[in-house]
Parts: C-alpha cells; structure tokens; sequence
C-alpha cells in the first residue's frame, strides 16, 4: 500500500500526455525510442500507485527489453524514416 | 558490442537481474509478481547478456529455448487435463508465510516463469536470425 497525494498520480498522467503530444513533433526514430521508455516508466510508477505492483514489474521488464530491441533495430536501419 | 564500460558493467549486473527474476518467480505465491512477471525478468537479464557478450554461444543454444517452451507447454496441457480426471490435490503444504507452503503453486509458478523466459528468448532469436 504506497501512501501518496493525490496530485502525484496527476503529474504523472500529465506526463504520459506529454508523451503521446510528442510523437506528433519529433521525427527522430532514435528519439522515439527514448520517449517509449520514459512512458514505460511513467507507466509502471503509474501502475504502482493504482496498488498493481506486479504489473508494475512486468511494464518495467518489457520497457527495457524492448526499448534495447528498439535500439538495436535502429542503428543497423538508421535514425530518419523515409 | 565492443563497448568496454558496458562489458564491465554487466558482467556483474546481468547476475542480479537473473537473481532477481528466480526471486520474483519463487515468491510468486506470497508477493506481487509470479510466472509472467519473473519471466520476463528472466528473460531480459538473459537477452542483456546476449546483446552485449553474445555472438558466441548463440550458435550452440540456438534451438534450446523454443524445445524448453514447447516441452513445458505440452507438460501444463498434460497436467491440465489431469485436472479434470483425477481428485483435487494441492500436494503438501507447509506453514503458511514461508517460501513453499504453496504446495504444487510454487511448482506451477516455476514452469510458467521458465516458459515465458524461453517463449520471449525463442522470439527474440527468430528476430536476430536474419544476421
């Protein structure tokens, strides 16, 4: 049981917003790949506050897994889609 | 990857991903976590250590994780379906707080963390084939 202010959780659905407004303004496929993991970990704070611990764990496992499969996709095809 | 800091780095960081994924795992019937959750744990220490130290063990266990999987799988169809035919069974359960005193969950929740492990690395090896 996590007992925190209620605005936290506020801030940090803001900052999932921030998130998403981002995708429409950078072009950066490597900078995408950044934004992804900071909402994954955004999200398992998120999860963590809503009382949901092991799904906290499981999003922060596959953030990084899949954030380093992102990455690695990106340097053998290159940061600016066609 | 010919990076020295991060060979040096998680030569020692992979063993306590691995460790902290057996733990989620094992604790699955007190805590929050389980199966899914320690297994991808699992499987990540496990993929950390094959992007960064990885080309050359690849090419022997290569088949191993999607045998493993498959082989769990049948194995949880088998125990299923046993379910239905044989009386109700928890196994021997121990006192209540401590490690195993879950009975067959903690053995359930052993297969199913080794099969998520094995399913994400079978997956993540058809990725890198290619190469």
């Amino acid at each position: 049981m996590i007992f925190a202010p209620e605005y936290v959780i506020f801030i940090l659905l803001t900052l999932l917003v921030l998130a998403i407004g981002a995708i429409f303004i950078f072009e950066d496929l490597l900078v995408m790949a950044i934004i992804y993991g900071g909402y994954s970990i955004v999200m398992a704070f998120v999860w963590q506050l809503l009382n949901a611990p092991d799904i906290a764990i499981t999003e922060a496992a596959v953030a990084i897994g899949s954030s380093v499969l992102m990455i690695t996709v990106i340097s053998r095809v290159g940061r600016r889609p066609e | 990857m010919n990076d020295y800091i991060s060979r040096v780095v998680f030569r020692y960081v992979t063993l306590f991903i691995i460790v902290y994924g057996f733990y989620v795992i094992l604790h699955g019937s007190l805590s929050p976590g389980g199966g899914f959750g320690g297994g991808t744990v699992l499987a990540m220490g496990v993929l950390m250590y094959f992007l960064i130290f990885g080309a050359h063990w690849r090419g022997k266990l290569r088949e191993a994780p999607m045998g493993v999987g498959v082989s769990l799988l049948v194995f949880g169809a088998v125990v299923e379906a046993l379910k239905f035919l044989i009386p109700h069974e928890h196994g021997p359960v121990g006192t209540p707080g401590t490690l195993f005193s879950g009975g067959l969950v903690s053995l359930a929740n052993f297969c199913i963390g080794t099969l998520v492990a094995c399913a994400i690395l079978s997956i993540i090896y058809l990725l890198v084939k290619e190469d």
